[in-house]
């Protein structure tokens, strides 16, 4: 035994502690001050001369960051608002109302094990997951979400959108022949039939938009829209929102037009063989994709970010820089935030007697507080910043026809198989040719002048 | 010219994210091989029978054909319509002879019925 | 210290880069769509060599033709193929693909082709453009649905002709024992 390991043995638990975490608390310290003295202003510096790249890097990881919190809503919501529809309590147990159930159910796809059939293509069987995820978070990049708030304004955007959302056709068929197995290789052919029949009617649909705005670029059509609702391009286009929806929901495989999972015929079609992760890719995509539709139907028709009534703001809040306040404002949302919490605990402490224990009191007048506050803050927030408003506004627009996706599989049967692709072929496009002919024709009769953008 | 490289970028950032997760999932998960029986194909309990790999119903192969043909449609229909207000009535006569061609290829296939699902 | 345009102590422009990562990525892809045995990789190998050939078109400035490449080749005609290998394809197809016992044939004539492709190159007389031109959308547009409009109508028959013959030739024969009933 060395010196060392006796001494050791010797110490006491506290002993030990304070052995390895006082040289690690004087190295973080002396770092901290070695970091802010000599790593950070060349940091700075790199990174103020290098805006496109730091905003490439932020543009890129954001869109990517964003998938994850909107898949576990998505998932949340669906089980609590079909559990609603169907009388149920829904999930209840984990989080406050089971809200953390998806998280939940994420640690659990990441748990289990991750197997492939003996027959299966490894690598293309790894791959179609890849695809499917791929194709979706990929048409994030042209969604604007708020002015100024968007991952690249490419002048071709529209049919970006469209080129990467149909890669997804290409990870079906991919899963579907490297399962090694009946079920998926027929889900995943019939699923590809579909989407690619009603992927006609969907972009024929659009046509009409970039008919009126005159650009393939989504900031130009969301600010074409710009004004009240009236000028969204839902009421000039009713027949394209209705094609659009329709089609949009066969596209992300959503109820009622499921066929890729319908598990009384192919048991869960391409995805029978997955398990684990790579199963919870596809899960995952579904719905990033549920999202991703709402959110182009919002910005094709619904005006994106714009607010549905004309209003002055925002408000430039010159009174803040005035009284030269600037960026002091959060230190006195903090000073307001214990003055508030004391006049109100003393209050309660004060009124409500004996019932109310210090403690209690000033904890209720801290939530109430807390509570204005934050609202305060808030409000101001979204007069003072257009930014503010058009992400409440877009992703309020975008979860109403989120909700209507989950409303209709609580509520629809799936369509039988034979009908869905006659449908597609018979009468979707027919009727998105007829609006876009009667669109073209109403433009040259009323002849209206370009939309200035 | 941005433009590619966000695109690439996130192609590659986005294959990152899912191989680590697939990454950690597997240092994670449990993995047991021993089992012969586990890797044969899941057919709802029954054993597989004949090729897997076999031969379909070729009325897929229809839908991707005519997908093909109007998917070239779908971009001269995008095309059009960015400079549709410069060419007015000359532009619908003419997108509208393309369109009733190509509609004649789909009534000829309605007519022969492979758009009925058999 | 901003990046600035090209890659660190060379004179090598970063689009240049990207575009060497690329032509590499098409051609290897290619060169594995001929070699390799499984019919339905050397598909996906496809896939992958027309989605380098997209980067390349936006490199070269038009991204109108790198979306129409993703959108038709990618994601209608590689669907196309994918059909149809998934639909004739059975598990035991020879391991030796049939075309290669014409191998020594095919490399003479891609010899050939490439001496009289290089031969091409290097006689032709460049213009130089300085810059990547970069074509406009709207001009391609207004270009198609002007000057070239007769050649765009003819696309429509060709794709209609297209249509038709492949209904005719994966038309089912009509039910016989329908017929035989009545």
């Amino acid at each position: 035994m060395t010196l060392a390991a006796r001494t050791w043995g010797r110490m006491s638990l506290t002993a030990r502690l304070t052995a390895i975490l006082l040289p690690l608390a004087v190295l973080l310290a002396v770092g901290t001050v070695v970091g802010i003295v000599f790593i950070l202003p060349p940091t700075m510096d790199f990174l103020g001369a290098n805006m496109p790249l730091v905003r490439f890097v932020v543009a890129v990881v954001g869109i990517l960051v964003l998938t994850i919190p909107t898949a576990f809503v998505l998932i949340y919501m669906e089980l609590k608002v079909i559990a609603r529809m169907n009388l149920r309590v829904g999930p209840n147990r984990i989080g406050p109302w089971g809200a953390a159930m998806s998280l939940f159910h994420g640690f659990k796809v990441l748990s289990k094990e991750d197997f492939a059939p003996t027959g299966a293509d490894l690598t293309v069987f790894t791959l179609a997951p890849v695809v499917t995820f791929l194709a979706s978070v990929m048409t994030l990049l042209v969604i604007p979400f708020a002015p100024g708030i968007f991952g690249q304004d490419l002048n071709i955007g529209v049919l970006y959108f469209f080129a990467m959302g149909g890669l997804a056709v290409l990870g079906l068929l991919m899963a579907g022949w490297a399962s090694f197995n009946k079920y998926s290789l027929l889900g995943g052919l019939r699923s590809a039939a579909q989407i690619v029949s009603y992927e006609i009617p969907l972009t024929i649909s659009v046509v009409g938009v970039v008919l009126l705005a005159g650009t393939m670029s989504m900031n130009g059509i969301v600010l074409s829209q710009s004004g009240s609702a009236l000028d969204w391009f839902a009421f000039k286009q009713p027949l394209a929102v209705l094609i659009f929806f329709i089609a949009a929901t066969a596209e992300a495989n959503r109820t009622p037009f499921d066929m890729t999972e319908a598990d009384s015929e192919i048991v869960a079609g391409f995805a029978t063989e997955y398990s684990g992760m790579r199963f919870g890719f596809f899960f995952f995509a579904e719905y990033v994709n549920v999202f991703i539709i709402s959110a182009l139907l919002v910005t094709l028709f619904f005006g994106g970010w714009t607010a549905p009534i004309n209003w002055p703001w925002p408000y430039n809040l010159n009174w803040l820089d005035a009284a030269g306040i600037g960026i002091l404002w959060i230190p006195i949302a903090l000073v307001a935030l214990v003055v508030a919490t004391d006049i109100l605990g003393a209050a309660i402490w004060l009124i409500g007697g004996r019932e109310w224990s210090a403690p209690s009191a000033f904890g209720l007048g801290l939530l109430i507080a807390g509570a204005g506050v934050t609202a305060a803050v808030g409000l101001a927030c979204f007069i003072a910043f257009d930014w503010v408003q058009g992400i409440f506004w877009f992703f309020a627009k975008t979860y109403v026809f989120v909700f209507t996706f989950v409303w209709m599989r609580g509520t629809l049967p799936r369509v039988r198989v034979d009908q869905l692709m006659g449908f597609a072929w018979k009468w979707l496009l027919p009727a998105s040719l007829l609006n876009l002919f009667v669109t073209a024709a109403a433009i040259i009769i009323l002849n209206q002048p370009v939309i200035p953008r | 010219m941005t433009g590619i490289w966000y695109v690439l970028g996130l192609a590659a950032a986005g294959v990152g994210f899912v191989f680590l997760v697939i990454g950690l999932a597997w240092v994670l998960s449990h993995r047991n091989r021993g089992d012969g029986d586990k890797g044969l194909p899941y057919e709802s309990g029954i054993d597989t029978v004949g090729d897997t790999w076999g031969r379909f119903g070729v009325s897929f192969y229809i839908y991707a054909l005519l997908f093909v043909a109007f998917d070239v449609e779908v971009v001269f229909l995008f095309l059009w319509a960015i400079v549709f207000r410069s060419l007015l009535l000359g532009g619908l006569v003419s997108m509208g002879t393309f369109v009733l061609v190509l509609m004649l290829g789909l009534a000829y296939a309605w007519r022969k019925g492979v758009l009925t699902w058999r | 210290m901003p990046i600035g345009q090209t890659l660190p102590f060379t004179a090598v422009r970063w689009d240049d880069v990207l575009f060497v990562v690329l032509a590499i990525m098409l051609l290897g892809s290619a060169l594995l769509v001929v070699t390799m045995r499984d019919i339905i990789r050397c598909g996906l190998a496809m896939i992958a060599s027309f989605a380098s050939l997209a980067g390349i078109y936006v490199l070269l400035g038009n991204p109108l033709l790198a979306a129409t490449q993703v959108l038709v080749y990618i994601g209608a005609i590689s669907i196309l193929v994918l059909f149809a290998i998934m639909l004739t394809q059975t598990k035991n197809a020879p391991t030796r693909l049939v075309f290669q016992t014409q191998a020594w044939i095919g490399a003479v004539a891609a010899v050939v082709i490439a001496a009289i492709i290089a031969g091409t190159v290097l006689t032709t007389t460049w213009p130089s453009t300085g810059a990547v031109a970069w074509t406009a959308t709207s001009d391609i547009a207004t270009m198609l649905f002007g000057q070239y409009v007769l050649p765009f109508e003819v696309v429509s028959v060709l794709l209609t002709a297209a249509v038709v013959g492949g209904v005719l030739l994966a038309r089912r024969e009509p039910p016989a024992d329908k017929e035989d009933r009545s």
